[in-house]
């Protein structure tokens, strides 16, 4: 026995010493789809080992969409804002300065860096074995978790692919370990079987992932669930119907669509999950907001108030700052009609407040002249965004829109030089509000009604759930066929509004020479004429896509460039 | 023997190494383009038949057969890339298991991981033969090799069979399982559920009184503190009990978490009970997570937790509080309380010059009704705290039912200071003491269904003046989801004008002049009952309000008599 014993780890010893040769002469250090970890440490020490490599993986889930450099969004590549510094990385996009060479997102690296890890992990998933630790106190906790960390990869894995699906089309679809040859020399595969793969893992992985982390044990929040699974499903097949990648319109593809965001909205209910205040979806206690299916949470941190608060708070940056033809796409509540409607011209702001009775998402989401802002009391003041006001231009980095934000900054955040405050931030990446939407669109391009109720909800009702919430209060959606298409497009926008949504939204509509092309912005004269103006971004139908990162294509000659790129 | 081993592994790892670095050359091809056939994993590793699983290799394209162990060959698949197959496992595979091929026309692979064939067994549930099961409660099946069950049967309403997919159980892991019985539809009556797996298994489940829950509401995890005393165990001689009223309603499966700081070296905290004994059932399924250790409420101990309650010693820690996370039953289709910090920055009142204000946006959604209970630790002989408006002077409807419990002061929000705090928030000053949070407890808000208490709810609160007559707003269905005949609906006015003159609307802008017929005005609202006509409407589509001459600054839906 003892002796079997000894050959047994006589043999695990030459295996890794083969292991720790393969590994080292063959690596390639500035190759990214490769990981660096030690095998025998990762696969036999838990927290730092196994969960650390699990971790590692959730560390990717945001892209450079949320660094700093672009003030945490994608917003101001899109009709939502105007970035205030020109030197902003997010203008590459509407600048020209974004090409294969620039591919400025990080999308391609890390998606398939976290795809390598995942990989890495589920093909060495035999060699996971922590029983020289069976005495620990943490034991059999450890043990619970990795139960449930192949399935949590896998829904990753998907995750990732569809972030490279939306922002590629077609990509190379990688579910093992490549050596660098294989991995220069692998083709994209279509959209449409990179669509299936991510349905198909959602379906396959959702019934072993826990509804909620609350009950597990090492219960963090931010894991994957099964109802994360459901929705990246259904959020999958609604991007796949879309006109970009479905050119032909199959109303088959919207079905699908359709009812995958009918199964949650009927599940909601008994997975916990609840419509919120508009006004609760960010904030410290955001995490533990039951309409959010899926967040990224964040520690305590201030960076994103600095880089958001107007210029004149103090360490305030302006950051993305709500366009003109943002805020024209409100409505009001007394009867729906919008802003830019009621006011299509310039406003004397002296003798008529245009932004009373509009839609109370306006308020939660725009600071305007006037507001009171932050909402701490070391810093609140009267926002003066006209000409010469305290925080308007000729104050260098001043808005360009005439607005700042407020969603998603936490105004109770200190940032003065000293005695700074900072707050926990939670960035949402699925929640249910999402998914009244995305039926919505669905339902409506299946049946072409908004007044069809073919999947026991018409495009209508799905939308006047989120309308009617006891917190806003709008007027019904009662519009069917092309205007139906304007007023859900509105709608849409302005609920997910710097979610990161309306950049992929334009995208796979097809419409960003509608929608992207042109952006108003406001001008307050000292006088509060409010004045509006266009700023001329560039668009391609080219940008639908991402391109391909150069240095990718001179690795691998058998990857093409996206068209036009 | 084990670590000589490993030991000399490392030796030998840090030599070849080296001997690689000096052999790796810059023409180094970095691996083959085409590995040809291999097998390099497949997930599950365990499986039944016809559990889906994949396999993941290389040169899969062109594979026509795999064969599992037992030689079982199966040439149905899906081939989802060139180095991906998704397949279901077949029947017949070996019981002691065995490795995997896969076979083009001209080659064959061999996994080297063996697959191995797995065996659901149920050794027992969280429910006793005959005991009741009501709609929306939770039931938790134990056992080996769960993972492989993929639906149950119950009956419905009606009697007939209905099938429960996995993918709506609540969890399924591979030694527990747990899934809700149906709300409401579920047969009324004593009945025995089946439960299957992949492979065709089925198990009868025990018979349950099953019921069918007759008022609105759903099932919540609810983590609810326990015990809150910071306390320090730096030697053997600390302890403290957790009294048995804390355990009144713990159940089978409920969650002791215990939250613990400063982890020293001699870690080693005990669950005990009240006579100092160890207590093992507990012990033994202690586990460990980021700043807490848990354990799980077995059936046995249920009565002497209910009796003697629970004691904690050890040494090499710091616990901070203790909770009991339970699924709880919210009636009324309503919410459960909400507990929030609204304030957790520890702050010492040494003197008269230290003071916090705990801004407006804290006190968004409160009520009457609601409690601020402020923690403080530090006690000393000149305590004296007070609760202050914004501009400083005390709030004598706080201060004045200011009770002192062990840990902490509290007080009830009364009517009239909801507005102050909702728009200047809440000051603390005082001395003597240390603060260390500020909770607000927000008591239950129901919104529709039956069966818990009904209680006065704001259904709209955003300030709107109706200076013209395209003034407008809609409050929701939803809102009036639990409405009832004679609940009164009352709308709070302000800036009221000659001209003044409110209109309760159908959705589709028609008078409802049933409700108009009974409004009665105050001075700061005008209200109406209900009539039983408008009940149904009101559910379905809500109400809206028109005119001129006012400002709304909320509306209330109050419970009829």
């Amino acid at each position: 026995m003892k002796t079997m014993k000894i050959k047994q780890y006589f043999g695990k010893l030459c295996v890794l010493s083969l292991l720790c040769v393969l590994g080292i002469s063959c690596a390639n250090l500035d190759y990214t789809e490769e990981t660096g970890r030690d095998e025998e440490w990762t696969y036999n020490y838990f927290a730092q080992g196994i969960k650390g490599m699990v971790w590692d993986v959730y560390a990717q889930i945001y892209n450079n969409e949320f660094e700093s450099n672009s003030a945490y969004f994608l917003a101001s590549a899109t009709d939502e804002a105007q970035y205030a510094l020109e030197t902003g990385a997010v203008n590459n996009y509407v600048n020209g300065g974004w090409s294969p060479a620039n591919p400025y997102s990080n999308t391609w690296t890390k998606a398939y860096t976290a795809i390598a890890e995942i990989n890495t992990y589920l093909e060495k998933i035999d060699k996971t074995d922590i029983s020289d630790w069976q005495y620990n106190n943490d034991y059999q906790s450890w043990i619970a978790q990795m139960e449930l960390f192949p399935y949590e990869l896998r829904f990753l894995r998907a995750y990732f692919y569809f972030e490279l699906f939306k922002a590629y089309g077609d990509v190379p679809l990688v579910t093992t370990t490549l050596t660098n040859a294989q991995a220069n020399n692998i083709k994209r595969t279509p959209a449409d079987q990179i669509v299936k793969f991510i349905v198909d893992e959602c379906d396959a992985v959702a019934p072993y992932l826990p509804v909620s982390y609350l009950t597990e044990v090492a219960s963090e929040i931010g894991r994957a669930t099964r109802v994360a699974a459901f929705a990246l499903k259904a959020r999958t097949l609604l991007y796949a119907a879309s006109p970009l990648h479905n050119p032909t319109g199959d109303k088959t593809k919207w079905t699908k669509a359709a009812q995958a965001s009918k199964y949650i909205i009927d599940n909601a209910s008994a997975w916990g999950l609840n419509l919120s205040k508009y006004g609760a979806l960010w904030g410290q206690d955001a995490f533990f907001n039951t309409e959010i299916i899926f967040g990224v949470g964040r520690g305590e941190s201030n960076a994103f108030e600095m880089a958001n608060y107007p210029v004149g708070i103090e360490n305030g940056a302006s950051g993305n700052c709500p366009s003109q033809s943002l805020i024209d796409q409100y409505e009001y509540q007394s009867n729906g009609q919008t802003f830019g409607d009621r006011y299509p011209g310039s406003i004397d702001l002296n003798t008529v407040d245009p932004y009373d009775g509009l839609d109370p998402r306006f308020a939660l989401t725009v600071v305007k002249n006037g507001d009171q802002w932050p909402t701490n009391g070391a810093q609140k003041k009267t926002i003066e965004t006209f000409s010469g006001g305290f925080n308007a231009a000729p104050k260098y980095g001043a808005t360009p829109t005439s607005y700042y934000l407020r969603k998603f900054v936490d105004g109770s955040c200190v940032t003065t030089a000293d005695n700074q405050t900072r707050t926990r931030h939670t960035w949402i990446v699925f929640r249910l509000g999402e998914f009244y939407l995305d039926f919505a669109e669905a339902a409506f391009n299946a049946t072409g009604s908004a007044n069809d109720d073919t999947f026991g909800m018409t495009a209508n009702d799905a939308v006047n759930v989120l309308r009617t919430r006891a917190d806003i209060g709008m007027p019904k959606f009662k519009e069917d066929g092309d205007a139906w298409v304007v007023r859900y497009e509105r709608e849409r926008l302005v609920e997910l509004a710097f979610e990161n949504h309306r950049f992929w939204d334009v995208r796979r509509w097809k419409k960003g020479a509608q929608y992207f092309k042109n952006i108003q912005v406001a001008s307050i004269s000292s006088n509060l004429q409010l004045s509006r103006s266009v700023v001329n971004r560039q668009w391609d139908e080219k940008f639908n896509f991402y391109p391909i990162p150069q240095s990718e294509l001179k690795k691998n000659p058998n990857l093409t460039q996206n068209p036009g790129w | 023997m084990k670590h000589l081993f490993k030991y000399l592994g490392a030796l030998l790892a840090v030599v070849l190494m080296g001997a690689t670095f000096a052999a790796c050359s810059e023409d180094d091809d970095n691996g083959s383009a085409n590995l040809g056939l291999g097998i390099k994993t497949f997930f599950p590793t365990k499986v039944v038949a016809n559990q889906p699983m994949t396999i993941n290799g290389s040169g899969f394209d062109g594979v026509k057969e795999i064969e599992f162990p037992g030689g079982t060959k199966v040439t149905d698949f899906e081939i989802v890339s060139n180095e991906m197959i998704r397949v279901n496992a077949p029947a017949g595979i070996a019981s002691d298991g065995g490795t995997i091929k896969v076979r083009t026309a001209d080659d064959e692979a061999e996994s080297t991981l063996p697959l191995t064939l797995g065996h659901t067994k149920i050794s027992g549930y969280s429910k006793q033969e005959g005991e009741k099961a009501e709609g929306g409660e939770l039931i938790t099946i134990f056992g080996t090799d769960l993972e492989f069950i993929n639906g149950l049967e119950l009956l419905d309403a009606d009697g007939n069979t209905q099938f429960i997919d996995h993918n709506d159980f609540y969890r399924k892991g591979t030694d527990n399982l747990a899934f809700r019985v149906p709300l409401k539809n579920i047969y009324k009556g004593t009945f025995a559920g089946k439960v299957y797996t992949y492979d065709g298994q089925s198990f009868t489940m025990p018979e349950f009184a099953y019921e069918p829950n007759t008022g609105g509401g759903h099932w919540e995890t609810q983590e609810n503190t326990i015990w809150d005393t910071e306390t320090v165990f730096d030697g053997w001689s600390v302890s403290f009990l957790i009294g048995p009223e804390q355990f009144a309603n713990v159940q089978e499966g409920d969650i002791i978490r215990v939250y613990i700081k400063d982890k020293g070296g001699d870690y080693n905290p005990i669950f005990k009970h009240d006579d100092w004994s160890d207590w093992n059932e507990l012990q033994s399924i202690k586990v460990e997570g980021d700043g807490y250790f848990e354990s799980t409420v077995t059936a046995a101990i249920i009565d002497e937790l209910q009796t003697k309650g629970l004691r904690f010693q050890g040494v090499g820690f710091t616990i901070t509080k203790v909770t009991l996370i339970q699924n709880v039953w919210i009636p009324g289709g309503g919410v459960a309380d909400i507990v929030s910090t609204i304030w957790d920055t520890e702050t010492v009142f040494d003197g008269w010059s230290v003071s916090f204000l705990i801004g407006p946006e804290q006190f968004a959604d409160l009520q009457e009704g609601d409690l601020i209970r402020v923690y403080i630790k530090d006690k000393g002989g000149d305590y004296n705290p007070i609760f202050k408006h914004d501009d400083w002077s005390d709030w004598t409807e706080l201060q004045s039912i200011k009770v002192d419990g062990d840990g902490y002061f509290e007080s009830t929000v009364s009517a009239a200071i909801i507005d102050e705090l909702q728009t200047k928030g809440l000051r603390f000053q005082g001395v003597g003491f240390t603060i260390t949070k500020v909770e607000l407890t927000m008591y239950a808000r129901p919104t529709g269904g039956g069966g818990g208490a009904r209680t006065t709810a704001t259904i709209w609160d955003t300030e709107t003046v109706f200076d013209g007559w395209s003034v407008s707003f809609v409050i929701g269905a939803d809102q009036f989801a639990d409405v009832q005949e004679d609940d009164i609906i009352r709308v709070y006015i302000k800036d009221k004008t000659g001209d003044y003159n409110p209109i309760y609307k159908h959705d589709d802008w028609s008078d409802w002049t049933d409700i108009q017929s009974n409004k009665v005005d105050t001075d700061d609202y005008f209200e109406a009952p209900v009539p039983a006509s408008a009940v149904d409407e009101l559910k379905s589509i809500g109400l809206r309000f028109q005119g001129v001459g006012f400002t709304i600054t909320k509306v209330e839906l109050i419970p009829g008599s």
